[in-house]
């Protein structure tokens, strides 16, 4: 008989919370630690909900940890800053309080760091310092006596870098110390930060440097100073975001052509396998028109999206980002927009929600109701598909001057979507009046070379959601249209593919009249409904119709050659248009409801984009017949 | 000593931000504290564009109302120990 | 039996039990509500 020992001391969990400033390397520390994967950048301090994950320390016991959003000061001036410090002195209603604070601070940025320090020491927080980023500071040579911060402040000061688990495993090992899980918590009630600490705890801070001999600047900005008079300069610096913006929108066509072709190649071979191996029927439409030519259609562009995120990331890891809102900001700014609102369309994950939930740092109405409303317009990755689906089937891949014309088109679209979002800003500013100057006050971070691991790891990241969504909410839908566009089924004798005769086709038919004048048939209306879900499944859905509408006997025909051949180019521009302003899927909405309160504001969104987009389709359409008689 | 706000302040040349300025709390959490080195790096050629401002040895994005809420005094004397930095 | 007709319309059950039960569960919050990122609109 064996005989476990039951580690009583641990059943309550010890709760750790990281805190410190943006920037820092805290995430990364907090993936280190859980072993999760939470996605490194944050500024525009979107994260409202805490992250949570497990860690053991060196002996194998649990501890919760809490990612907390950054924040500069226990004054809190956003919502999300407000979060952190109430749940770091236990003020929060909805989380404990944490049994122990990490507080992690920037080796090249002591002082500020030092300031918070001061600020927890003030008000009794129980914590332990990790000093991140170690690396840059030996990495030129600096002396950093560890043991000398650690006697100055009281506390038990940790190294780390993120290069290495050495700052991880010496926490992992502290974090045995019962001593340091048994202190007093602050008393609830006395607490209230106030803002006339800033200056005592920076003189704090600078005592504290002063003792530990570290008074010296760490760290060399040198480089991002440079860059910066590049980068930032009114005129280069919109030219050199504007030729990166290109240059990526080309590899994104270049470098994606033969990882398509070998996934056009196994979904054809699929299909084909399935085709020999299944006797003719429903389930076989089933799997070959509906998931496999549905599901085949968007997994195809997988290629592109990771290479268009691919640079998207570096320029997120490498600092760049702050330096592209900033330049327009300065176009932004006067619309009453902060230019943090641009992150989120410049993000990897470039979605309206993000930019939508970040407008919960704006206090005035009217700005946050603008930034709102336009969000949809400018961000929105889940057009890719459709927009390279379209591209590839109606743009020629001819080089114009040494540019592909399918890249320079797909960039034409993303511009046109800042700026449609730029001119409803500016129409509404007319019309209900500027609201108050949205702050900005953002930090430019130094600039460095992105890992390859973290870039591995964000790529995966979006490859997998990107799959997911394919495997479960596309499925699914693409599943359910297949069920509508062949039941009920055509009788014998027929004339005209049977998909005409289902519940789907015969919607699409009656719909189409009204869609007509932009040049749209009946299978794009049947594909717009379910796109209503989830953009790419738009994609699917065509993929679907075109596949149950073919009468003959090719199976597994890409969808683009398919529309290709039955579509004018006028119909294609018209769609492609549309996308640009059209009304944003149901997800944007409830969240639009969520923030805003009630239906007045995504109904009027979702009326609103409809009809712009119709408009804009209508004259591309015209537009497009009358001038090349297509 | 001319004293001006950081908005007014010529681009690269080294400021003292004075003892009183009254800007906005945040921009103290930010590391705006009064007596530390500041200076422009950079204007936008739009009116209401974003300064680059480096205070101490850290770098930030200001809108013009922002940067004019900080009163400087121009200190010439500074170039000299900030050269160093 | 007509197995073929049994097999599709159960995988048609299927797809319409995981897209209610998608809806449902986020309109309680309980899942990011466009799965396009994974920090914000979940209480998870």
């Amino acid at each position: 008989m064996s005989e476990t020992k039951v580690d009583i001391s641990g059943l309550a969990q010890r709760r750790l919370a990281l805190l410190g400033n943006p920037n820092c390397g805290k995430t990364a520390l907090f993936n280190r630690l859980t072993g999760s994967q939470q996605k490194v950048a944050n500024y525009a301090g979107v994260t409202v909900e805490l992250k949570r994950g497990l860690m053991k320390t060196a002996t194998g016991r649990s501890v919760t940890v809490i990612d907390l959003p950054g924040t500069y000061s226990l004054n809190p001036s956003s919502q999300d800053e407000t979060v952190a410090c109430a749940m770091v002195l236990g003020q929060s209603l909805r989380e404990k309080a944490p049994d122990l604070t990490a507080v992690v601070i920037d080796a090249t940025r002591l002082r500020r760091g030092l300031r918070l320090v001061a600020a927890l020491k003030r008000l009794g927080v129980p914590m332990v310092v990790l000093v991140n980023m170690m690396d840059r500071v030996r990495s030129q040579g600096r002396e950093f006596d560890v043991a000398r911060l650690q006697a100055a402040l009281g506390v038990p000061v940790i190294e780390a870098t993120g290069i290495s688990t050495h700052g991880t495993d010496a926490l992992r090992q502290l974090l045995d110390q019962n001593g340091l899980w048994q202190q007093a918590r602050p008393d609830i009630a006395t607490v209230r930060p106030d803002t006339g600490t800033a200056r005592t705890d920076d003189a704090q801070a600078q005592t504290w440097l002063q003792a530990s001999a570290l008074d010296q600047p760490m760290g060399d900005h040198e480089w991002s100073r440079r860059l910066d008079g590049w980068l930032l300069q009114p005129v280069t610096g919109v030219l050199v975001l504007l030729v990166l913006l290109f240059l990526i929108f080309q590899a994104v066509f270049a470098w994606a052509a033969w990882p398509m072709g070998l996934i056009e190649g196994a979904t054809g071979w699929v299909s084909a396998s399935v085709d020999a191996l299944l006797p003719a029927g429903l389930l076989k439409s089933l799997l070959i028109d509906g998931v496999i030519a549905g599901l085949g259609g968007v997994v195809i562009f997988l290629p592109q999206i990771l290479i268009l995120f691919f640079f998207i990331l570096v320029m997120e890891e490498s600092g760049y980002l702050p330096r592209a809102a900033l330049l327009l900001d300065r176009l932004m700014g006067s619309l009453g927009l902060s230019g943090r609102a641009f992150i989120p369309l410049l993000s990897s994950f470039a979605c309206a929600i993000p930019g939508i939930m970040a407008a919960r740092t704006i206090s005035d109405r009217r700005t946050k109701w603008v930034t709102v409303f336009i969000a949809p317009l400018m961000t929105c990755s889940a057009r890719l598909p459709v927009y390279t689906l379209l591209i590839g089937a109606f743009i020629p891949a001819k080089t114009v001057y040494g540019m592909s014309l399918p890249g320079l088109v797909l960039f034409g679209l993303y511009v046109m979507g800042i700026v449609s979002a730029i001119a409803v800003a500016w129409v509404l500013k007319l019309w209900r009046g500027a609201g108050e100057p949205v702050q900005l006050m953002m930090e430019l971070p130094d600039y460095h070379l992105p890992r390859i691991k973290d870039l591995a790891i964000g790529l995966w990241q979006r490859a997998s959601i990107f799959l997911r969504n394919v495997g479960g909410i596309i499925l699914s839908l693409t599943v359910i249209l297949w069920f509508l566009s062949t039941f009920p089924q055509a009788p014998v004798g027929f004339t005209g593919s049977p998909i005409e005769y289902s519940f789907a086709g015969r919607i699409g038919q009656t719909l189409a009249g009204f869609f007509a004048p932009i040049g749209f048939n009946w299978q794009i209306v049947v594909a717009l409904i379910p796109g209503l879900a989830a953009r790419e499944v738009m994609v699917a859905a065509l993929g679907t119709v075109y596949a149950l509408s073919q009468t003959g006997d090719e199976v597994g025909a890409a969808l683009g050659p398919l529309i290709a051949q039955d579509w004018t180019l006028a119909t294609g521009l018209s769609l492609l248009i549309w996308f640009v302003f059209a009304p944003q899927c149901l997800a944007t909405l409830a969240v639009v409801r969520k923030e805003m309160g009630g239906w007045a504001m995504p109904v009027g969104m979702a009326v609103f984009l409809f009809g712009l987009a119709y408009a804009a389709s209508w004259v591309t359409y015209r537009l497009a017949l009358n001038l090349g008689g297509f | 000593m001319a004293s001006r706000n950081l908005n007014q302040a010529p681009v690269r040349q080294w400021h003292r931000i004075s003892a009183h300025s009254a800007h906005h709390p945040r921009l103290l959490e930010l590391g705006f504290l009064p007596l530390e080195n500041v200076r422009v790096l950079q204007r936008s050629w739009f009116k209401r564009g974003a300064l680059v401002v480096q205070v101490g040895d850290a770098v930030f994005g200001l809108r013009p109302d922002e940067a004019s809420q900080i009163e400087v005094h121009a200190h010439s004397e500074v170039l000299v120990d900030l050269a160093a930095a | 039996m007509n197995y073929d007709l049994i097999a599709v319309l159960a995988l048609g059950a299927m797809a319409v039990a995981f897209v209610v039960r998608h809806y449902v569960r986020v309109s309680k919050g309980k899942a990011p509500v466009c799965g396009n990122c994974n920090n914000c609109a979940c209480d998870d």
